[in-house]
């Protein structure tokens, strides 16, 4: 029982960490910016006025600005009061529109999430699968090795642009974004997968099973992947990482819906609270799968606790 | 022979970086002129070629087109396919795609050599405190690193670019560099407390090394096979974030020839092959080919 608190308390502290330190270093390069927070948020919200306007007029706009959005004082004064928002988990309002950041990020937060799921869902199936057909040709962990760099190597863009030269009714698909965002996931498990079923095959147990006249299909799929399953878990993390990262590209190429695409048209204007949020969120995201990866890693394979 | 492949595949990026100016320009390599000879004359060649005379010679890229040149010959050809003229067509702005592919090489080139370079000494330095400072630092350095490694990378990288606005490639290439430096510092930290604990390191402790020379003549070379395979890697991811980053309208500020530009620009029109498909093959095959780099130090120590 502890054991399980201490784990959950570590799993915490990852998340906090990552949400804390996300929001901090964010802020810390604002502060550092050429432009005062006011005048950004200013000129996020369209409200800056021209550089022939009166000084006066501008500095009324940027004062106001300040006051609303709890920008006035110092560097230190502003980052202490970033972080103590971020600490009770309510970012303020956008800098564009006003409407309050954390409902921005959680209005969208669902379909990207999703899209991220299936993907993972997809890319451990296709690569389990692709792994163990290619463990059973000649050649297959060189040839697994290749596709899996290449498919990796593939920049998501053109992934996009060559999937939407070849089916242009898959812009505004949900499945062909789940088909895009599962491919670099799918070799990174393939690539796992491949390695350890061939490590596999050269173990005592590998000989006693063939022994016991199994054939070398079913000796992969029954006996290999239950062994190897564990040690997936903890690819978890970073796959998911991987995934949530590719999806501002894929949802920008195929104009779906999303945090990704809500985070690169707050990027754009400049929109720190959102862009902070919504970075912080999948941060924190991330640092809860691993953690929770790494439980079930722990759980699953006791050598892997051990070890640690 | 995959190995083999990937290097020369580098190898050739590399030179065409470094000699881009030479390989895809208006303006002649050398030329004589009334006897003299001058390298790289400053008029380009519409306007040189009318003044050469008989017994005057210039020797001319094999592309003989500006990246940045928006008119070729008074004639603006947007979007035109490739023909005799332009091997691989024009973009938008009527500028050869041949030559923005030459040059692309060079902004992938500095963003993929200045992102490993920096992921790298900034993840020895942090590895180096950790594992050497004070204990008491220790968990909390650790944690950070954890924290910082495990953030989506390109996610960050948005934000960052957002934060910081479009600066130039050397900031571009630190903002890549942030997240992978923790990640390889978190490598280097556990292999540098593996190799401090190993019993070759107590015997030479044993013999009287100081812990300065246990370090340098032994835990530190011991390090290169990651560093070499956690600097492929960052470089590979580097060319790709380049490329997602200018897509997103983050990226290398214009009129910066860059693959990424140039898989941008296929997107806005009606995804024009001649964009995608030279800049995305050059782009996977970079990737790649860094990416089976990585691979090959851990092989070769099988």
């Amino acid at each position: 029982m502890a054991g399980a608190v201490s784990a959950a308390a570590r799993v915490a502290a990852r998340v906090i960490a990552a949400w804390l330190l996300t929001w901090l270093c964010g802020w810390i390069l604002v502060e550092l910016a050429a432009e005062p927070p006011a005048r950004l948020a200013a000129r996020a919200a369209g409200r800056l006025p021209p550089d022939d306007a009166p000084v006066a007029a501008r500095d009324e706009v940027i004062a106001a600005q300040a006051r609303g959005f709890g920008l006035d004082g110092g560097p230190a004064a502003r980052t202490a009061r970033v972080v103590g928002r971020a600490l009770a988990l309510a970012p303020g309002p956008g800098w564009r529109d006003g409407r309050p950041a954390g409902v921005i990020a959680r209005h969208l937060a669902g379909a990207t999430l999703a899209r991220v799921a299936a993907a993972l869902a997809v890319a451990i199936a296709a690569g389990a699968l692709a792994a163990l057909a290619l463990a059973r040709r000649r050649r297959g962990g060189a040839a697994l090795a290749v596709g899996a760099a290449l498919a990796i190597a593939m920049p998501t863009v053109w992934l996009c642009q060559l999937l939407l030269t070849a089916s242009p009714g898959a812009a505004l698909s949900s499945t062909a974004a789940v088909a895009i965002l599962a491919v670099a996931p799918a070799a990174v498990v393939a690539l796992h997968v491949g390695t350890a079923l061939a490590a596999l095959d050269a173990s005592p147990l590998a000989i006693a099973v063939a022994a016991r006249g199994a054939s070398r299909r079913r000796w992969h799929a029954v006996h290999g992947l239950a062994l190897i399953a564990p040690g997936l878990a903890p690819l978890f993390g970073s796959t998911v990482g991987f995934t949530l990262a590719a999806s501002p590209v894929v949802e920008r190429a195929l104009a779906l819906p999303g945090a990704g695409r809500t985070l690169v048209a707050a990027a754009a204007v400049g929109d720190v609270p959102v862009v902070l949020t919504l970075a912080a969120g999948a941060a924190a995201l991330v640092a809860l799968v691993a953690g929770l990866a790494d439980l079930v890693a722990r759980r699953l394979d006791p050598r892997i606790a051990e070890a640690a | 022979m995959t190995r083999r492949l990937a290097l020369a595949w580098l190898g050739l990026v590399a030179a065409v970086a470094l000699f881009a100016d030479l390989v895809a320009s208006d303006r002649a390599i050398i030329a004589s002129i009334d006897g003299h000879w001058r390298w790289r004359p400053a008029a380009p060649g519409a306007t040189l070629r009318p003044t050469l005379s008989a017994d005057d010679w210039a020797v001319w890229p094999p592309i003989e087109a500006d990246p940045a040149e928006v008119r070729t010959a008074g004639v603006l050809a947007p979007l035109a396919a490739p023909g005799p003229r332009h091997l691989l067509g024009t973009d938008d702005r009527g500028r050869d795609v041949a030559a923005r592919l030459v040059h692309g090489a060079r902004t992938s080139a500095v963003v993929a050599g200045v992102a490993a370079l920096l992921a790298t000494l900034a993840a020895g330095l942090i590895a180096l405190g950790v594992a050497l400072g004070p204990r008491s630092l220790r968990a909390v350095g650790l944690a950070t690193l954890d924290a910082v490694a495990s953030a989506p990378a390109l996610v960050i990288t948005v934000a960052a670019a957002a934060l910081v606005g479009r600066s130039g490639l050397a900031v571009l290439a630190a903002l890549v560099a942030l997240p992978r430096a923790a990640d390889t510092a978190r490598l280097l930290t556990a292999q540098l407390d593996r190799e401090l604990a190993a019993p070759y390191v107590a015997a030479a402790r044993a013999l009287g090394a100081s812990p300065r020379r246990v370090l340098r003549r032994h835990a530190l070379p011991a390090l290169v096979p990651t560093l070499v395979t956690a600097g492929a890697i960052t470089a590979a991811v580097a060319v790709l974030a380049e490329a997602a980053l200018t897509f997103l309208g983050l990226g290398a500020p214009p009129p910066t020839s860059s693959w990424g530009e140039l898989l941008a620009q296929a997107t806005q029109h009606d995804l024009a092959w001649w964009l995608s498909i030279p800049a995305g093959l050059a782009t996977t095959a970079t990737a790649a080919a860094l990416f089976v780099l990585a691979l090959a130090p851990g092989r070769a120590s099988r």
